[in-house]
């Protein structure tokens, strides 16, 4: 339906509210057509950028431009910029065909104009049979696909999504997420989600935007975020590690180890990437250590030490076995397969952790 | 439901109603004063009242004193309804409970305080000061139900409508106000119920010109006690009905008393 997609650059901008810094310069490009996620915890600036975007506060400093257009001084009712807000924002006084027939109508279009893109715009959300509702007659999922619809139907540059998935179940969430994605490339159109939501990011997204106190950490697409952490915020934010905080010390024979804090006696092998001295953050994470029943000895090609297992969880898709190596606790992900499950060691058995050694992350600490 | 319960309930219908019950037959009483029973029926005391222009003028002068107080404080009610639920300023819950203050005054308390008041500024026997007096005391009714429907609503519509093209002016027309509409109707017939039976501050600061009918009523008690007084407080109890059935027809009487969480339900 869109046109003509646009693509967004934001440049330096940032936003002070009395004594916090909301956004601290953040720069960002996204591609005509393109879908990213602004990912953060709460509090991070993403929701700020956002409004920003939208024109609905004005940012202290700094330039956004849309499709080559400044947007500073440009009111919000002037954007063309389709908005799904939180907890939507339908108008309770309106039924379904006439929220989505708002923007239109503000656009002063002609009655069967609007009628046909009205119509449109429910039968690509499968609303069409619900026009006569009202929004308090709708299920959630409902309520969404209209705000959905809302947005969509001015034929907007720019789709900004603020965290529209969060009042739903978690299976409802699952199956719009697809549905959302799936609709946004049909219609080429470049959107914006906000969301603290990972999953929902690495689902929906072509890149990932992680923010952080105002500031953007890095900006990747979902696979890269996840295996090529920039920083140690973005290893720790994103998926679940063994974090293991201590100093780099030499061996006698020159190679450098790990002396954990936790652990003053023990020596973890470090990537050849890491620093040749101070205090490092080591991070594993579980899907990428091999458990091996027994004091079998480490896998060539990899590295690793000897622990004893302890306990093992079960978490529906996956089973975690936490093993104990001196004074440090290092657990190891397995699917949850009956044969695998049967092969785990026992509670107190000897048992070999191994990993490559480009899936260790080093950072400084 | 419990037996005494109920029993008490029905006692206490019949201690409210009772009297009411009685001025509606004193009404179509034939005496010439009121006594009860009556010796036999008719509806000359209706056909008295409804010629007497001291009767008729204080009525109109009631119906026109209510509405115009109620529209006037509708139109504080809502920008002060707006800023207090949407800006949030510093010292929003002091300004609300000020607002609502009105309804934590014994009124004759109320009424002396606005006589001295405006008296001293020149509008002790004006009509304004009337109607301001008025729009003081029914002020609390409408910001209060508009301020639980606004509330209720979703705080970002406005945006919603911003972002969809609609300039602060026609989100306003086209999206706050019939949002907030159910609870300016509602507030806005109780408002205009309040002043239609207020008699403190009225007698007050009406005068001989704009006096009001319970003002009126009080006056003719004085001198007189034949049941056209009976009949024109039927006349006045058949129009308090009439708006009471009119909200509740609408509204519903409980969105008066109760704060309507999540209250988009009315719709649909």
């Amino acid at each position: 339906m869109a046109e003509a997609a646009s693509g967004l650059e934001a440049i330096q901008v940032s936003k002070r509210f009395g004594a916090t810094q909301a956004l601290g310069g953040v720069s960002l490009s996204i591609q005509a057509g393109e879908f990213m996620a602004l990912l953060g915890p709460s509090g991070c600036g993403k929701t700020t950028l956002l409004r920003c975007i939208a024109g609905l506060i004005d940012p202290d400093g700094g330039d956004i431009r849309l499709g080559g257009r400044a947007l500073k001084g440009v009111q919000p009712w002037h954007r063309d910029i389709g908005v799904v807000f939180q907890n939507y924002a339908l108008f309770p006084h309106m039924n379904v065909a006439e929220n989505v027939a708002f923007g239109l109508k503000m656009r002063r279009m002609k009655p069967a104009e609007i009628k046909a893109k009205v119509e449109r715009a429910l039968a690509l959300v499968r609303m069409e049979s619900f026009a006569a509702r009202f929004p308090s007659q709708l299920s959630g999922g409902q309520q969404q696909r209209v705000a959905l619809a809302r947005a969509i139907a001015i034929e907007p540059v720019l789709l900004l999504l603020d965290e529209p998935m969060a009042a739903l179940d978690a299976k409802l969430r699952g199956a719009m997420q697809l549905e959302v994605r799936e609709l946004q490339s049909r219609l080429g159109i470049t959107t914006v989600l906000v969301t603290h939501d990972q999953d929902e990011a690495m689902t929906m997204s072509d890149r990932i935007a992680i923010m952080s106190e105002g500031r953007i950490e890095q900006v990747a697409a979902p696979a890269e975020l996840y295996l090529k952490p920039a920083n140690r915020f973005v290893a720790d934010f994103i998926g679940r590690s063994n974090q293991i905080v201590g100093n780099i010390v030499a061996a006698a024979d020159g190679s450098l180890a790990l002396q954990p804090d936790a652990d003053a006696a023990l020596r973890l092998p470090v990537p050849s990437t890491a620093p040749r001295q101070g205090r490092v953050l080591l991070m594993v994470r579980p899907e990428a250590i091999e458990i091996l029943p027994g004091a079998v000895g480490v896998p060539a090609g990899m590295v690793g030490v000897q622990a004893i297992a302890a306990d093992r969880i079960m978490t529906g898709d996956r089973i975690s076995l936490y093993c104990q190596l001196g004074g440090l606790s290092l657990y190891g992900t397995l699917p949850s397969q009956a044969e695998k499950l049967a092969a785990l060691p026992e509670k107190g058995a000897p048992v070999t952790l191994a990993w490559r050694e480009s899936d260790a992350m080093v950072f400084a600490a | 439901m419990n037996r005494w319960l109920k029993a008490y309930i029905a006692l206490a219908a019949v201690f409210l109603l009772l009297p009411m019950a009685l001025v509606v037959v004193v009404s179509l009483s034939s005496a010439q004063f009121v006594i009860f029973p009556p010796p036999g029926f008719s509806l000359k005391w209706f056909a008295r009242v409804l010629q007497d222009t001291s009767f008729m003028r204080p009525l109109w002068n009631s119906i026109q004193l209510g509405l115009l107080s109620t529209i006037m404080a509708a139109m504080l009610a809502v920008p002060a309804a707006i800023v207090l639920v949407r800006r949030r300023p510093p010292g929003a819950e002091a300004i609300q409970t000020f607002l609502l203050s009105p309804l934590a005054l014994p009124s004759l308390v109320l009424a002396i305080a606005l006589l001295f008041f405006l008296s001293s500024i020149g509008l002790g026997n004006t009509y304004i000061g009337l109607l301001i007096g008025h729009v003081v005391i029914v002020l609390p009714y409408l910001l209060r139900t508009v301020l639980a429907v606004y509330s209720a609503s979703d705080p970002r519509i406005e945006e919603a409508a911003y972002t969809l093209g609609a300039n602060p002016w026609r989100a306003f027309w086209r999206v706050t106000l019939p949002a907030i509409r159910p609870g300016l109707f509602a507030g806005g017939m109780f408002a205009f119920l309040i002043s239609f039976d207020e008699v403190a501050v009225a007698l007050m600061l009406s005068n001989a010109s704009n006096m009001t009918l319970p003002v009126s009523i009080l006056g003719y008690l004085v001198n007189n006690y034949d049941p056209a007084v009976a009949a024109i407080s039927v006349i006045k109890m058949a129009i308090v009905v009439v708006v009471l059935i009119a909200v509740e027809k609408f509204y519903g009487l409980g969105s008066l008393t109760l704060p309507q969480r999540g209250g988009t339900a009315s719709h649909g």
